[in-house]
């Protein structure tokens, strides 16, 4: 009787070899011992074995007359010195302890080809046992043993799944030949079927001596490859796949048998159908290539179940490491998790561990697909055409993660994650990952400096030396590395490396450029301004390497943090402001000046970008008087040069008056107006100027004489003015040349995109930003439509040096705030209210000669009145119905002081005593302002004005209350307010007082912010300058109204009402 | 220093394995789609003198089961 017994062998032959009973040596002796491996005692010899195949059958016995003979070598269970006989031999089993050796079997070797036909012939799902006609000994009988049983039960299914088309042609490479294989693709059904073969693989089968001890999973995904390709062969041929040949080539490669000229592709469909299925010599890079688009056309297959996909979750080593003596993680027991997501409910993710163990998780994806578990199977089939690594558990009947070392992981998140992710299959990569945190060079900036070097005091200036010290560096963060950890690092050499409980992907040349930099250039000593140009680039490096971070202490460091409205204690201190500057700063304004006073030291430009009403124009003011009193001090050895300061036409008034009122030191002058003066005697008009004041409008009119002039520093005010910079306005003012720095002044750095922080910022800094473009792509993009808060903090970074801004509500600026802040606005007037003017004043003199009593007191009266109708708008003098446009620069200053008003938040009250210019100015400033404004006036009824009050009351009423002083000035609640604004002027301040207390009440919770705005060398300013000196004074002689002024002599009158200065008049045209 | 000895074995799990052969081929599932691997793919883009692959293969697919 003989036993047959099959070896699927590494070499993809199968081995057939049998026990014959008759030479088994039952209880005798054992042979000496000899050497391992020794020859299987009672193995029948090679050619008894084709004999006995032969008398089976025909078929049988053709395959092995062709097979040759050979030696085969496996491991089997052995008792004392005799291999133990298989159970199905009927002799008497040695007593004993039986152990694995190796022991040398005669065999007949069958290629894939003819291992098919053999265990197709053999196979027998019922019987184990056949009966063969043994030359010289007759029948005998043959049992097939369980290595060849489960070899037929592997070809069953190969041919099965042949025969259902469920197979894919590959092109792999072995051995280092291209080849093109038949791989299977099994149905589900299939898939168990397999992996229930490869789970129950009799251990012989995994004994070939020494290459064997692989699992079952992989003999049994070798043999059921190697077969499945056989059938397809065999079924294919008499069908070759042979697309038309194409012309010949004399360079075509030979030893394929494909046609000369063939492509990579030709050439491997050939080959899918010869007997051998290699292509022969085609170039490498197109073979790959072919492989890649192979994998991807199979990957992009339609998902097994559009109801679940297939995730994958990069898992960290994690727990003590049973090998590590102190119970540390072991650094290569990372681990991808596989998981099932409901495609309609994402939130239900399912790790495949969890849907093994049935319950809740398998009923739950049980809701979305009939059967889960054959889903995630044919996905992680499906998603092995993307990543190779995912083969091996092609068998496992649940699979639910794939152990991996660290290079396996470190494969799978730089090629698996992102092929399979573009292959729709759900990725969760380790958050670390997505940060990349790369090495790079820390700068550390200390001061004092070293010794020898100056110091660094409480003024930086751009010249200073400081004491530098680089460190190795991780993240973006820019942690610095000690240097045990960078030895850690560059120990490790490459892959993935874990440093402070962070995991990165070491870069070998970057640690080797790291430790070469450090050894060479650690410490230093370095000028500011160099500091600053590695501080303020995001793209910096030194030495190949990134620069993560630049971090200095005082006020250096203030201003790289972005943190120059540092607390007192911790900001440079503010320079001491000249005895003549007229003006005690704020705690928070004297920190803005010491910031303006830093960044010009420096020679950054400054965008000053607080809230109205938070004294931008008195910051700079000071920076100037500060800069004046140290030139004096220094006998005009100091930088000199002037200031150009531009602004809007309707500021120009209010600048001078501030810079009279505050910094009278100050050498001004205003090129404005018809009678400015032509380039030649303007150079030398400013020459001994501090500050310089125009307009926008004439900074482009007038660029060929402003250009010639070094200007020592250029501030915009109201640089939003500026934010289109493709404006020939916005063009000239940013070519004037300056030697110093820019200033941009604005309380609403962003109205409405990012593009305009861009704008002006890259007027006081040209360049430090990049392209307008680029930091639409970096920047506008990926924060405004995306939200993203890396590029969000990014920008906040790179700009927070240069930008300084305080809100009102910002408590520490608050609580230097008074409650009720009061300011007069200067505005000037137009050509067209100026010739009005004089017209009313000129009328007013000549009539108030002659006449005396009630008549001279109406005529002044009605005079008065005209006046401040002109200094509202012409308009409302002539009663014409005309157009406002841009007729007064009251409204002008008004509309401005709006949007600025509306685009900080805040509501406002405007009062005017006039009834009919506030009918005029509604519309006008509805289409100005684009929104809804309200108008209360005297001739409402009752229920309506309510009905105005609460609409304006509610959290979401219209910004802009337009009010008659008469009709709202009393007796409203009117607290959604926190601006109020008089237009114009109520001689009695008391009328005012009560007119700004509808805001300035119980239930206001904001700071009150009240505007006066008063035009230019007028009447108004002239009873603005009486009512401010003699508060409590007008309070009592003034009275109730204006009788006061009709008594006046006609000098005083003459005084008090003419157009006195040639600076009233804003106008552009001439 | 000694060797370690080698482990036992049992002797008839060695041989056999646990395996059931199936006793006949299995009928299709009727819940199971019984379709060609091919089927599920769309145009590969590779072309063969103008033609996709996927045309090139249909006929194998036809002849393996036939």
């Amino acid at each position: 009787m003989f036993v047959l017994h099959a070896l699927w062998r590494t070499d993809g032959q199968l081995a057939l070899w049998a026990e014959d009973a008759r030479a088994h040596p039952g209880t005798a002796e054992p042979q000496p011992d000899r050497p391992a491996p020794r020859a299987h005692p009672y193995a029948c010899p090679a050619g008894e074995l084709a004999a006995l195949l032969g008398g089976i059958g025909p078929g049988l016995g053709w395959l092995a007359g062709q097979a040759p003979e050979r030696w085969a070598t496996l491991l089997l269970p052995t008792v004392g010195a005799v291999p133990a006989p298989s159970p199905d031999l009927p002799v008497t089993p040695p007593r004993g302890g039986a152990v694995l050796t190796p022991w040398r079997v005669p065999a007949l070797l069958f290629d894939a080809g003819a291992a098919a036909q053999l265990l197709g012939e053999v196979f027998d799902p019922h019987w184990a046992v056949a009966d063969a006609d043994l030359p010289g000994t007759g029948r005998v009988e043959v049992v097939h043993g369980p290595s060849l049983r489960w070899l037929t039960g592997v070809h069953d299914l190969a041919w099965r799944t042949v025969g259902r088309g469920r197979v894919l042609p590959r092109p792999v490479s072995a051995d280092g030949r291209p080849q093109a294989r038949w791989r299977p693709d099994p149905t589900p059904a299939g898939r168990r079927e397999a992996a229930a073969l490869a789970a129950g693989c009799p251990p012989v089968l995994l004994g070939e001596w020494p290459h064997g001890g692989g699992t079952g999973e992989e003999l049994l995904d070798a043999a059921l490859g190697a077969l499945t390709d056989a059938e397809v062969r065999a079924a294919l041929a008499d069908t070759p796949l042979a697309p038309p040949a194409p012309p010949a080539s004399p360079a075509s490669p030979a030893g394929s048998g494909a046609a000369p000229g063939a492509t990579v592709a030709e050439r491997w469909l050939h080959a899918l159908t010869t007997p051998d299925g290699l292509l022969g010599e085609v170039p490498a890079d197109g073979f790959a290539e072919l492989r890649r688009r192979i994998a991807a056309w199979y990957a992009a297959a339609e998902p097994t179940d559009p109801a679940l996909r297939l995730c994958f979750r990069l898992v960290e080593p994690l727990g003590p490491d049973a090998d590590d003596p102190e119970g540390r993680p072991s650094d290569d027991a990372w681990r991808l998790e596989f998981l099932l997501q409901a495609v309609a409910e994402p939130s239900l993710l399912i790790r495949a561990a969890d849907l093994h163990e049935g319950g809740a998780a398998h009923a739950a994806l049980a809701r979305q697909a009939a059967d889960p578990h054959d889903v995630l199977v044919a996905e992680l089939a499906r998603a092995a055409h993307r990543w190779p690594a995912l083969d091996g558990l092609r068998h496992r009947s649940r699979p639910s993660a794939l152990p991996l070392d660290r290079a396996g992981a470190l494969d799978f998140l730089r090629t698996a994650a992102p092929a399979l992710a573009e292959g729709g299959f759900g990725v969760l990569l380790p958050a670390w990952w997505r940060r990349r945190p790369r090495l790079g060079l820390a700068l550390r900036v200390t001061t004092p400096p070293a010794p020898g070097t100056l110091a660094v005091g409480s003024q930086v200036d751009r010249d200073t030396v400081v004491a530098f010290r680089w460190q190795a560096a991780l993240g973006p963060d820019g942690t610095p590395l000690t240097e045990r950890e960078l030895a850690e690092l560059a120990a490790a050499k490459q892959g993935l490396v874990r440093v402070r409980g962070t995991w990165l992907e070491a870069d070998p040349a970057q640690i080797a450029a790291a430790l070469a930099f450090l050894a060479d250039r650690r410490d230093g000593v370095l000028a500011t301004a160099d500091l600053l140009r590695l501080a303020l680039d995001p793209q910096a490096t030194v030495a190949g390497l990134p620069v993560t971070s630049v971090r200095a202490d005082g006020p250096l460091g203030d201003l790289l943090a972005g943190c120059a409205d540092a607390a007192p204690a911790d900001a440079a201190p503010a320079p001491v402001l000249p005895a003549d500057f007229r003006a005690v700063l704020r705690p928070y304004q004297e920190r803005g000046l010491a910031w303006l006073r830093t960044m010009s030291g420096l020679g950054l430009g400054a965008v000053l970008a607080d809230d109205m009403g938070l004294g931008k124009t008195v910051q700079t003011l000071a920076l100037l008087a500060v800069e004046r009193a140290e030139r004096a001090e220094q006998g005009e050895a100091g930088e000199a040069g002037p200031t150009l300061l531009v602004c809007p036409m309707s500021l120009v008034g209010n600048w001078q008056r501030e810079a009279e009122r505050f910094a009278p030191a100050l050498r001004r002058y205003v090129h404005h107006g018809s009678g400015r003066l032509d380039a030649d005697r303007l150079a030398e008009a400013v020459r001994s100027a501090d500050l310089v004041i125009t307009t926008y409008g004439l900074v482009q009119r007038d660029f060929a004489a402003l250009r010639a002039i070094r200007w020592r520093r250029v501030v915009a005010d109201e640089a939003q003015h500026i934010k289109n910079t493709g404006t020939a306005q916005s063009r000239a003012i940013r070519a004037l040349p300056v030697t110093g720095h820019r200033i941009a002044l604005t309380g609403t750095p962003v109205e409405n995109r990012l593009s305009e922080l861009h704008a002006v910022l890259d007027f006081a800094n040209p360049g430090l930003l990049g392209p307008a473009e680029r930091f639409k792509e970096r920047y506008a993009i990926p924060v405004e439509l995306h939200r993203s808060p890396e590029r969000t903090a990014e920008l906040r970074r790179r700009t927070a040096p240069f930008v300084l801004r305080r809100l009102k509500t910002d408590p520490a600026v608050a609580a230097e705030l008074p409650a009720k802040q009061e300011m007069t606005v200067w505005c000037n007037l137009t050509a067209e209210q100026a010739g009005l003017y004089q017209a009313v004043v000129a009328d007013l003199l000549r009539r108030v000669e002659g006449i005396r009593g009630v008549e001279r007191r109406g005529t002044v009266l009605a005079a008065i009145g005209k006046l401040k109708q002109v200094c509202n708008h012409p308009a409302q003098l002539l009663h014409d119905g005309s157009a406002l446009g841009d007729r007064s620069g009251k409204v002008a200053r008004l509309a401005e002081l709006l949007e600025e008003a509306l685009a900080e938040g805040d509501r406002t009250l405007v009062f005017t005593q006039y009834a009919e210019f506030g009918a005029m100015l509604r519309p006008y400033l509805e289409r100005r302002l684009g929104e809804e404004v309200l108008y209360l006036h005297g001739g409402l009824a009752r229920a309506r004005r309510e009905e105005l009050v609460e609409r304006f009351q509610s959290p979401d009423g219209p910004g802009v209350f337009l009010l008659s002083l008469r009709a709202g000035g009393t007796g409203l609640n009117l607290t959604a307010a926190n601006q109020v604004i008089h237009l114009d002027r109520w001689w009695n301040p008391a009328v005012e007082e009560q007119a700004t207390d509808r805001a300035f009440r119980i239930g206001q919770r904001r700071d009150v912010q009240v505007r006066r705005l008063v035009c230019v060398g007028t009447v108004e300013e002239r009873i603005d300058e009486l009512l401010a000196a003699k508060r409590s004074l007008a309070e009592t002689v003034v009275g109730e109204g204006e009788q006061w002024l009709t008594d006046l002599p006609v000098d005083a009158l003459r005084e008090l009402v003419a157009l006195t200065r040639e600076d009233a008049v804003a106008e552009e045209d001439a | 220093m000694s060797e370690q000895p080698a482990p036992m074995v049992n002797v008839a799990a060695y041989w056999r394995g646990d395996f059931t052969l199936r006793p006949a081929p299995p009928e299709p599932d009727p819940e199971e789609p019984d379709e060609p691997s091919l089927r599920r793919l769309g145009r590969s883009g590779i072309t063969v003198h103008g033609r996709d692959l996927a045309v090139l293969l249909t006929p194998v697919y036809e002849v393996l089961r036939d």
